[in-house]
């Protein structure tokens, strides 16, 4: 029975308005709806762009490329050598992370860009690029090591043997590709060894420094880094000084 | 919701807004009048949400609730005695309304039965018995509409069900 009735009430679906007053006041309310000004779109707020696609895609490329531009360049910079398009952008960050780095990690971080000057250099040799960049960056290695000494009693003791063996392992490749320089880039490479010399020389006044005012027995690592020095003072270590004189 | 989104939804719902409206205020008329208001002031609705951001969960709800409240105001204005005629004679009317010759429709003896206890409903009453199984909304849609609770609104669709039921020549 409740079936029939169900049945009897949508037979009410019949009631229906005339297709000639539903087209008219489709007209009538697409008229008002103009003059009421109320334009093309309802949801027209601040955010609403959002939810059309196309835009949404948009301006997630330009929000992407504003992020990650900077960072694509200065990664993208890492590889380039002088004379490159984005080695001034290489040169640019090198040059912040310096400025806002502590001094504790000042002398660190010296040794590291003169690493990666070295890099360079063996690049532009290998590649026959002209002397004068091949010095100007020689020159450079040597201004990053005389400025990591200047900060080298600032080192803390759990980085000193890592800075220390950065160094001279810099000193140690300074000999590759020699042949192909200049007498001028080989005498730059003479005072890079030298300023190796000299932030090692720091780094041994900083140990005693530290010993006397601790008055106690040098540390475990202190201990290996004189070992490291000593090792170095007796010549087990063939220097570019060496290999340029011929010993 | 664009002015084309707006349209479709127009061609959608006008005809069951029409017939709610018309089975409330037995006037063709008056349904049309209302109907075309309703729809209007559905798309001023949308655009003050809009303005305040807000965000609107079924349309649909919205529309049927704008109408409700249009025919409640149009009883507001004149007595239900002055706008409803007999039932009988809101029937032969149905039947020379140019609206249904030009369907060309006929409502049988059934529909008049209906029709004619549907409109000795309470307002409640109708709208459920309306919404429900003419216009196919779920409990949870009506109660979007009424802003009750749903298990309120099944309960009321069991009570308007029985009260029709009632009210049906057949089953005094």
């Amino acid at each position: 029975m409740e079936k029939d009735l169900i049945k009897k009430i949508k037979g009410l679906k019949q009631i229906k308005p005339s297709s000639e007053w539903m087209n008219s006041t489709r007209h009538n309310l697409m008229t008002q709806i103009k003059i009421d000004g109320n334009a093309d779109t309802i949801e027209v707020g601040f955010f609403q762009w959002i939810r059309q696609p196309q835009s949404f895609a948009l301006a997630s490329c330009l929000l992407l490329m504003l992020l990650c531009g900077p960072w694509l360049a200065v990664k993208a910079s890492e590889a380039s050598l002088p004379g490159d398009l984005l080695y001034s952008v290489k040169k640019a960050t090198e040059g912040l992370q310096i400025t806002v780095t502590s001094e504790d990690s000042k002398s660190e971080l010296n040794v590291e860009f003169a690493g990666r000057r070295l890099e360079e250099l063996n690049k532009m040799s290998e590649n026959e690029q002209d002397n004068d960049k091949i010095n100007k960056v020689a020159s450079e290695i040597k201004n990053n090591l005389e400025e990591a000494s200047i900060y080298a009693d600032k080192i803390s003791g759990e980085n000193m043997i890592a800075v220390v063996k950065k160094a001279n392992k810099i000193k140690d490749e300074l000999g590759e590709n020699k042949e192909n320089m200049s007498s001028e880039a080989q005498i730059e490479l003479i005072e890079v060894e030298n300023a190796v010399n000299e932030f090692n020389r720091q780094i041994l006044a900083t140990i005693i420094k530290n010993q006397e005012s601790e008055e106690g027995a040098a540390t475990t690592t202190d201990q290996e880094i004189l070992i490291f020095l000593e090792e170095l003072e007796d010549g087990s270590v063939t220097t570019t000084e060496k290999i340029i004189n011929g010993e | 919701m664009k002015k084309r989104h707006f349209v479709k939804f127009y061609n959608q719902n006008a005809p069951r807004i029409y017939r709610f409206v018309y089975l409330k205020v037995n006037s063709p008329q008056d349904s049309e009048d209302l109907t075309s208001d309703a729809f209007f002031r559905f798309w001023q609705d949308l655009s003050n949400k809009k303005g305040k951001k807000e965000k609107i969960d079924n349309p649909r709800a919205l529309l049927y609730k704008i109408a409700n409240n249009l025919v409640i105001d149009f009883y507001r204005k004149k007595s239900r005695t002055e706008i409803s005629i007999d039932p009988n004679d809101a029937l032969l009317a149905k039947i020379e309304d140019k609206t249904n010759l030009n369907e060309g429709l006929s409502l049988d003896s059934d529909m008049i039965e209906v029709k004619k206890a549907l409109s000795q409903l309470k307002d409640d009453y109708q709208n459920i018995i309306i919404w429900h199984y003419l216009d196919d909304f779920s409990a949870k849609e009506i109660s979007q509409i009424l802003g009750k609770p749903e298990g309120s609104i099944r309960v009321l669709i069991h009570r308007a069900l029985k009260a029709l039921k009632k009210d049906m020549p057949l089953d005094k």
